[in-house]
């Protein structure tokens, strides 16, 4: 139910990182080609790609069986915008009183089975 | 006796026609029962034609009609509805190769109401695999391939109720079912020249209906005009204890009231700050087009400030871990890779990594998300935009690829999915090209008289809904 531009594509919509710079972070992760230079590695990853890195493990651990370098990466880009839009909700201070928009509802016995009983 | 162009018929128009008896149900469902089976493979629109069904629901109308039994206005007229909607003894496939045999034991609730209300369900149209929420980047990201757009079919019918919009324009049903979580109805609307409303969250029941996203999916007509919408909301909106969100506020619809009679003061219409500065310049033009036709009929305040919060990441956030929860057996079984769009098989499983925190985060930003557009509408009845940037896109073209210059300004679109909001988008014109051009107007919560209203006093000034796609005559 959502249109194109709705669901990944959202960190285009806040203006945030472009995703050309994720790649070099992918490939070191995963050793699958020269991704970062010395120089590069020695500079401290953007901070956004740190959690991401970690997340997309979590990811290729638990499904990353059948995915081949290529799916990983885009995997990996994925997660980045994931990360991004966490990191702009966090932004936002709520108050402590502030609670999320799904309530729980307790679901009262049906009255027979309620009878009885020696309490 | 048929008349020649009975499918390009409103609704109103075709309930008169039965109620006089100038036109039977079966005449008219065997009519669209053809025009599915010869026209629907052109637009992939139609994943399933429900021909017996149809038969027998158009016989038991009839029947009743001739016993002066009148259900309601859409008492014998057929209808499709996007294939998320469960329908007894048909496949409801949710778009997806994995589902392709899913059958379901009973109809879901917008097909058994509208089944009470006499209307005639004639086929399952094509939708955008899970509704899109495995992250689809391109047209071609449903089993039965992408829907093409009956205005010109090198583009796409957009997504993800990419069947009924298609399926609406080439006048294949007179209304369809379709569904929204940040945009599949309006979307589909806009690229193919049709009327789609999307109803205030929980005035449609959901039950038998696929979930992507619990807390943002939303099921709404799509139809030729803004009256049908009336008229079809008002059949499938009412509370339904088995789905937990759905309202008693429910919904009437006699008709747009006559502006002869009725006398109103005008509409107080927003247009947010950068709506119209980057979208293509067909679309823009139009956009005024159709806020001029409202005349004395509407006050409008421009580039009003839109409400600074982050609603892209919030709806991203909620449709990522609510759709990877919906759709975790898919996820764990490795069926993701069943999946027609090459993006969907590997983007699928970011669902899966939204923290809880985040998650948690963006449901408790929906507070203050509420409050921010409320305090909108208290001094305005709507906020009008184009219903999309651009026209459809190019069918074989990556969706980031299409129009790289082009952006839709505030998100409208996510801000009201977020807040339970809704909206109705019709046709503004076309670009030189042909291919629809759209505006949508968005109200506070229940507003959807009021915006059936504003929607049809544009459509019966401009009529550009009365304009057919070549090719779809007989």
């Amino acid at each position: 139910m959502t249109a194109p531009v709705g669901r990944r594509r959202f960190v285009f919509w806040v203006g945030g990182a472009g995703l050309a710079s994720l790649t070099g972070g992918f490939t070191a992760l995963l050793g699958l080609a020269p991704g970062r230079s010395e120089a590069q590695a020695k500079t401290p990853a953007p901070p956004a790609i740190a959690p991401a890195r970690a997340l997309h493990g979590v990811l290729i651990a638990r499904y990353g069986k059948g995915l081949d370098a290529a799916q990983s990466k885009g995997l990996l880009e994925a997660v980045e915008n994931g990360v991004q839009a966490g990191r702009a909700l966090r932004a936002k201070k709520l108050h402590n009183g502030q609670e999320p928009q799904a309530i729980f509802h307790v679901q009262s016995m049906p009255p027979r089975a309620a009878e009885g009983g020696g309490r | 006796m048929i008349p020649k162009r009975f499918y390009a018929y409103p609704l109103r128009q075709l309930s008169a026609m039965l109620q006089l008896g100038e036109v039977t149900s079966l005449e008219l469902t065997e009519a669209y029962l053809a025009r599915l089976e010869t026209l629907g493979p052109e637009y992939n629109a139609v994943v399933t034609v429900t021909r017996d069904r149809a038969l027998d629901e158009a016989s038991n109308a009839d029947g009743e009609l001739a016993r002066k039994k009148f259900r309601s206005p859409l008492h014998g007229i057929p209808y499709g509805v996007k294939d998320l909607l469960a329908a007894r003894g048909y496949p409801t496939t949710w778009g997806a190769a994995p589902y392709k045999t899913q059958q379901f034991r009973e109809d879901s609730e917008v097909v058994r109401r509208l089944k009470d209300a006499g209307a005639v369900l004639v086929a399952k149209l094509s939708m955008v695999e899970l509704a899109g929420g495995m992250g689809y980047d391109r047209a071609q990201a449903a089993f039965n391939g992408p829907g093409l757009n009956p205005w010109n079919k090198m583009y796409w019918s957009g997504g993800s109720s990419s069947g009924p919009g298609a399926a609406v324009a080439a006048c294949l049903v007179p209304f369809a079912i379709g569904s929204e979580t940040s945009g599949s109805i309006l979307t589909p609307s806009s690229f193919c020249g049709v009327t789609g409303l999307r109803p205030t969250y929980g005035l449609v029941s959901r039950r038998g209906a696929m979930a992507l996203s619990w807390t943002l999916d939303k099921l709404g007509p799509m139809a030729r005009t803004a009256d049908d919408c009336g008229m079809v909301l008002a059949a499938i909106a009412g509370q339904d204890a088995a789905d937990p969100s759905s309202l008693a506020n429910g919904f009437e619809w006699s008709g747009p009231p006559d502006p002869r009679t009725v006398k109103r003061r005008p509409w107080r219409l927003a247009v947010p700050k950068g709506s119209v500065e980057k979208v293509q310049p067909a679309v823009r033009a139009n956009f005024e087009q159709a806020l001029a036709a409202f005349g004395d009929m509407a006050e409008i305040t421009r580039d009003v400030e839109w409400p600074d919060l982050p609603w892209g990441p919030a709806v991203g956030a909620i449709v990522g871990a609510e759709g990877a929860s919906a759709f975790l057996d898919l996820i764990e079984s490795g069926g993701l890779a069943q999946l027609t769009c090459p993006r969907d098989r590997h983007a699928g499983f970011a669902g899966a990594a939204v923290t809880a925190v985040d998650y948690l985060q963006a449901m408790r930003l929906r507070g203050p998300m509420k409050d921010a557009l409320n305090q909108l509408f208290e001094k305005y009845d709507a906020i009008a935009t184009p219903g999309r940037a651009s026209v459809a896109y190019p069918v074989h073209e990556e969706f980031s690829k299409a129009y790289p210059d082009v952006s839709g300004g505030p998100p409208v679109i996510p801000a009201g999915n977020l807040c339970g909001l809704p909206a109705i988008c019709i046709g503004s014109g076309f670009d030189k090209g042909g291919l629809p051009t759209s505006i949508a107007f968005m109200g506070p919560a229940f507003s959807e008289a009021s915006l059936i209203t504003m929607a049809n006093d544009v459509q019966t000034k401009l009529r550009v809904h009365e304009k057919r796609p070549a090719g779809i005559e007989e």
